[in-house]
């Protein structure tokens, strides 16, 4: 059996961070297992605090893990060599929220895009020019366009230069840290039917970090949803967010606001706030929050129990003989 | 126009109404316009929603409502901003002072933006407070209570606070106790969710929409998002490029938008319950302040231009209280050009 294009295993990251005085352990991310497959799309769902920027970093390989391991291919991240690096690189590629801050103003759109085409050896100016050219036009801009700076185009038109050089290596995996969240409503959508078109015609595989369950409903066919640096729920996406188990995730779906004056009030809504991640509650961690919180709930970590919908979560609510029926 | 016929009875004379309400870069009267010919009415107690793109006007209209355009701008506005049927486009600023922040308040998207981070909340909070003098209790008493109407705990030891031991949700809270201590009659909220967390942002829109009730106060909301908009508007003005192509009552321009710019935008929003292969899409971007089109300013990203289009057309009404600015609007659309 291939293993899959890229996996997470038993990942976790704490970072020592100086709190009143002293140094103290911070959480981001914690015992985090995914996989993702060519042309497949992992959503990772969650807040601010979740841990999913953290794991992000770590997937581009930007950032070393406390404990467990990413592997590419089957090989730890960890264990490249050289040569294995720069092809992870290339393989590779991230799409940032913000277009303004991820395209350095002061150089042309040709070089922007061209850049990480500079870990692959031997490639001409000419060659390196009609990819650019191709990549552009991949994008829906012009070949030209690569003679301007990116201060003569729209946030929308940005964005796609952004996406031009993320595919310019030929990637397989694309890393899109909230791709749309910063874009005008006319052109998300835009934005992520050019995202689709790309995955499909090239096989990628993506992850897509996102705080929005309907784009991700769009966007992905897995999805993770994360609270605290924890994976609480993992499912298809249909799953998540049509029969979702876990309450935090139940109060995400209640959060994102159908545009529909007439939609029936949640059963659940969203109550109460994040905690601090640098002195998180015992035993579950969305205990402080959850509706639904019983005794067991502040003294034993749930572990990710098989879901009615086929996925996971973290949930006592699962565990046999405690209320099942409250979820069903 | 034809405003909802469905208003309460107490309600029936508007609080704020805009006539031909525009907003020039600078005072010569060739000077691009920002927003253009702006008509709106805004009963009691009603939430009117201000949706758009980035570079529609929306917060130029919500500035310009206050009088806090920036000089250049000021000096560009033109039209009228009745508030209880006083000019405050022609108000001299004692008299404007005498509004804000009494009668009429606002709230931004940033909190950090609205707080000063060197003052704590209470000194904050207290400073509204003191202006006016009316009202029950000390100063104290008052702001204690303040913070308490949006939901804060432990409100004593709070107003010792600073805005940076503050969550991002606790900020806004302070930011809408600020704004709402003096009762005001009417709210400016503009994209005041837009920061934060999607879970937060639910607490914090039920929350407004419970001290609206209780202090019988309008609100303006200026929001991108129509999610935000179906949960707490009864009306709807649409921007786009500096006008209002369309404005109804909110069940009318969700289930019947009749601005193909609307129908459009509603269609392009992916939702939780439906996977469709593609999204539908609008063509091209909204366009500046500097390259706006002759004639329908939608006209060159709409698939049902027509010539006719290349002249501006009026915003007209549709049916009762609904109204849009469109040669064809959407079911009129096999009619003869």
């Amino acid at each position: 059996m291939t293993p899959p294009l890229l996996e997470a295993r038993n990942l976790s990251r704490i970072f020592q961070v100086r709190h009143n005085g002293r140094l103290q352990d911070l959480h981001a991310v914690t015992e985090l297992d995914m996989d993702l497959s060519a042309g497949q799309t992992l959503g990772i769902v969650g807040e601010s605090g979740c841990g999913k920027t953290t794991l992000n970093r770590m997937l581009l390989a930007l950032d070393t893990p406390t404990e467990g391991e990413v592997r590419f291919e089957g090989k730890s991240v960890s264990s490249f060599t050289t040569a294995e690096k720069r092809a992870f690189r290339k393989a590779v590629q991230p799409v940032f929220q913000n277009p303004f801050s991820s395209l350095d103003p002061r150089m042309r759109v040709g070089r922007i895009i061209a850049e990480p085409l500079s870990v692959i050896p031997g490639l001409t100016p000419a060659q390196i020019d009609a990819r650019v050219t191709e990549v552009l036009e991949a994008v829906g801009l012009r070949g030209a366009d690569a003679r301007r700076f990116p201060n003569e185009f729209s946030g929308g038109q940005r964005q796609r230069i952004a996406i031009a050089r993320a595919i310019a290596s030929r990637p397989r995996i694309l890393m899109l840290d909230e791709p749309v969240s910063s874009q005008d409503i006319s052109i998300r959508a835009q934005i992520l039917n050019i995202l689709k078109d790309l995955q499909e015609q090239h096989d990628l595989g993506c992850i897509f970090i996102s705080h929005d369950l309907a784009t991700v409903r769009f966007m992905a066919d897995d999805v993770i949803v994360m609270y605290l640096g924890r994976v609480v729920e993992r499912g298809t996406a249909e799953a998540i967010c049509n029969t979702p188990e876990h309450p935090y995730t139940k109060a995400l779906l209640a959060a994102a606001l159908p545009p529909d004056p007439d939609a029936p009030r949640p059963e659940m809504p969203p109550q109460g706030e994040l905690p601090s991640p640098l002195d998180p509650p015992s035993g579950c961690p969305y205990h402080t929050r959850c509706p639904l919180k019983m005794d067991i709930c502040e003294h034993r970590q749930p572990q990710l129990l098989a879901a009615a919908h086929g996925g996971a979560a973290a949930c006592h609510l699962l565990d046999t003989g405690t209320g099942r029926a409250n979820v069903a | 126009m034809n405003i909802n016929a469905m208003t309460q009875p107490e309600a029936d004379a508007p609080i704020l109404e805009l006539h031909d309400l525009t907003v020039r870069l600078g005072a010569q009267p060739d000077a691009p316009t920002l927003i253009e010919g702006i008509e709106l009415a805004m009963r009691p107690g009603e939430t009117l929603g201000l949706v758009g793109e980035s570079g529609s006007g929306k917060t130029t209209l919500g500035m310009s409502l206050m009088r806090l355009l920036p000089p250049l701008l000021d000096k560009g506005l033109s039209g009228q901003i009745l508030y209880h049927g006083r000019d405050m486009a022609t108000m001299n600023a004692r008299d404007l002072s005498a509004i804000r922040g009494a009668e009429i308040s606002m709230i931004l998207q940033d909190p950090m933006a609205s707080l000063n981070p060197v003052f704590s909340i209470g000194t904050q909070l207290k400073e509204g407070l003191r202006k006016h003098a009316t009202g029950q209790g000390s100063v104290h008493d008052r702001a204690v209570r303040a913070l308490d109407d949006v939901r804060i705990p432990s409100p004593q030891t709070r107003l010792t606070n600073y805005p940076h031991q503050l969550s991002g949700g606790m900020r806004q809270r302070v930011v809408g106790a600020i704004s709402l201590a003096r009762a005001p009659k009417l709210l400016i909220a503009d994209e005041p969710t837009t920061s934060l967390d999607v879970t937060i942002q639910y607490q914090f829109l039920d929350l407004l929409k419970d001290l609206q009730h209780r202090l019988g106060m309008a609100m303006l909301f200026i929001t991108h998002d129509f999610g935000v908009v179906a949960r707490m508007c009864d009306r709807v003005a649409v921007m786009y490029a500096g006008q209002i192509v369309e404005q109804g009552p909110v069940r009318d321009i969700f289930s019947r938008p009749a601005h193909w710019y609307t129908r459009a935008l509603l269609d392009s929003v992916p939702r939780v319950n439906t996977k469709p292969r593609r999204l539908p899409t609008i063509t091209g971007s909204p366009p500046t302040v500097a390259s706006r089109p002759e004639g329908c300013r939608f006209h060159p990203r709409c698939a049902n231009a027509q010539s006719r289009c290349k002249q501006s057309p009026p915003l007209a009404d549709i049916r009762d209280g609904h109204a849009a600015r469109c040669w064809f609007p959407v079911g009129s659309e096999r009619r003869p050009v």
